[in-house]
């Protein structure tokens, strides 16, 4: 056991029981999600019901990553104090070939309209965060 | 115009002699150091004051609050000495009231309870808002709001960039859904917003979440809002005039849409929302779209039957959205002006749809109005607002 790390240390954004397990796949440096075992579909983010058949069978699975930025934004202001001195930040909508959308960081030079590959890559606080590149 | 009904639907029943009265809209403020049970206190304390039935006598009870915590409505029925034998909790943020109003129509119209207390308030303690963002949901906790938490802002941005994109719809456009509005809220003495707005300054606001800028976004605030829902031989019989529910809609995570939203779920059922009034958009004297922001109101323009969609920017530009104009739009200046009191903002404009029916709009009035429409929206928990709703009132004379 190691000692509780101090408030500076925690994430300041709410815990996520259900979105740790990215953790592990993100600090291994591979792209996966969970694929329900009995429809095959991809999902994202954690679930623990398929919203397709309501299989509970959801194991990871490598995914391929590419698909297109559907949208972007820029966002210049937030509540949250931490997010506040690294503005401005650079988000889009993934929509992933393999069915899922998700929030993911824009890479300089990736944006709207175009093709890219999204690949999990651990924050200052060691959680998965999805990059569009 | 669809009109989805499921495997086992039947006919809707229509909701004979329901009527909503006494329509409150407590002033607001931008920060309170009240608690929301303190708000929807004075919310239920009006409706009593407005309506001349005594507490004793609401036997039925839906809230609709985000700062209640640890509290739910039951927790509220107790604080405030309320015994009612229906009660209901409606947590579905911008579509909460017109919702809760349509359940509370059904419950009165079998005799299940009499008269229902609806209340939407919200305290907006400094800090708070953030709160309530970073606890939203819990697609939203691992997989939106640790991307910045940019907020709804942030999340609407994306919504809005690829529908400007795929409609051709200006920055322009939408200021001219804004400007509209604070004319319209400088009649309204509650409106926290005091100062006109032209489209200059709205265009040259300062970006928030881009194309989102300061003035396509609500001020969140404290406040209530509220209404009583009974039978109309109830009110008669308590002198007091009342609204027709002449229709109602609500639809919840629409499965046909795209994930990148372009409509909202008002599209699956706008057919029924008009053949159960038997009426046509033509017909409606005035509109309260949901406005959280401009091009969410653009949005319901074309999903409501104004326009066709992809329509919105011409619609909007050739016609007159204020009070004294050809579309009356958003008549008390809705939340873009009055600030949004959290749930309450739900209810801005049905209260206010409410007050044009029955001619008590007081300045905001729009003369002759006896058939309004207002809609409700909410709950972006990822990337779309999965609920709406809306209803068609009208008038004594109608």
């Amino acid at each position: 056991m190691t000692d509780r790390p101090s408030d500076q240390n925690l994430p300041p954004y709410p815990p996520s029981a259900s979105g740790a397990f990215y953790d592990a796949i993100a600090a291994e440096g591979r792209f996966a999600l969970q694929r329900c075992a009995d429809c095959a579909q991809f999902l994202y983010p954690a679930h623990d019901v398929c919203p397709s058949c309501l299989s509970t069978d959801l194991p990871l699975a490598d995914a391929p990553p590419q698909g297109r930025i559907a949208s972007e934004t820029t966002i210049r202001a937030t509540t949250n104090p931490y997010f506040q001195d690294r503005l401005p930040i650079r988000i889009g909508l993934v929509i992933l070939d393999c069915g899922p959308s998700m929030i993911a960081f824009l890479n300089d030079g990736a944006g709207m309209g175009d093709r890219i590959g999204v690949s999990f890559r651990p924050d200052a606080f060691g959680r998965a965060m999805a990059w569009a590149k | 115009m669809t009109n989805r009904m499921g495997k086992f639907s039947i006919d809707r029943r229509a909701y004979d002699d329901v009527v909503i009265t006494t329509p409150v809209s407590l002033p607001y403020v931008r920060f309170s150091e009240q608690s929301a049970h303190w708000w929807i206190g004075r919310a239920l304390r009006a409706l009593v004051d407005g309506s001349g039935i005594e507490a004793r006598d609401i036997d039925g009870f839906c809230l609709s609050s985000f700062t209640t915590a640890p509290d739910t409505a039951i927790g509220l029925a107790e604080h405030l000495g309320l015994s009612v034998r229906w009660l209901d909790h409606v947590p579905l943020g911008g579509a909460s009231g017109i919702t809760g109003v349509r359940r509370a129509a059904r419950a009165v119209q079998s005799g299940d309870c009499d008269v229902v207390a609806c209340i939407g308030a919200d305290t907006n303690q400094r800090g708070s808002f953030g709160n309530t963002l970073a606890n939203f949901s819990r697609f939203s906790q691992d997989a939106v709001y640790p991307y910045g938490a940019g907020g709804t802002n942030a999340s609407f941005a994306l919504i809005a960039r690829n529908y400007m994109e795929q409609f051709n719809v200006s920055r322009e456009d939408l200021g001219r859904i804004a400007v509209a509005q604070r004319s319209n809220a400088l009649k309204n003495p509650n409106a926290l917003m005091k100062e006109p707005l032209t489209l200059d300054q709205y265009m040259n606001a300062r970006p928030i979440a881009d194309p989102i800028h300061l003035f396509d976004c609500v001020m969140p605030c404290a406040g209530a809002e509220a209404v009583l829902v009974m039978r109309q031989d109830t009110a008669r019989a308590c002198g007091i005039a009342g609204a027709r529910l002449r229709s109602s809609i609500e639809r919840h995570n629409a499965r046909s849409i795209d994930p990148m939203q372009t409509s909202g779920g008002w599209v699956e059922d706008v057919g029924e929302l008009y053949s159960m009034a038997g009426v046509g958009p033509d017909d409606i004297d005035v509109v309260q779209t949901y406005d959280d922001y401009p091009v969410i109101c653009m949005m319901q323009m074309e999903d409501l039957g104004f326009c066709r969609k992809g329509e919105g920017a011409e619609f909007v530009r050739s016609h007159d959205l204020r009070i004294e104009g050809d579309f009356p739009h958003n008549t008390s200046g809705g939340q873009l002006s009055c600030g949004q009191a959290g749930a309450g903002g739900s209810y801005v404009g049905l209260t206010e749809a409410v007050r044009q029916v029955l001619g008590t709009a007081g300045d905001t009035q729009v003369k002759g109005a006896n058939l309004a429409l207002a809609s409700g929206f909410g709950m972006m928990t990822y990337t779309r607002g999965l609920s709406s709703c809306a209803v068609i009132l009208s008038g004594e004379g109608a």
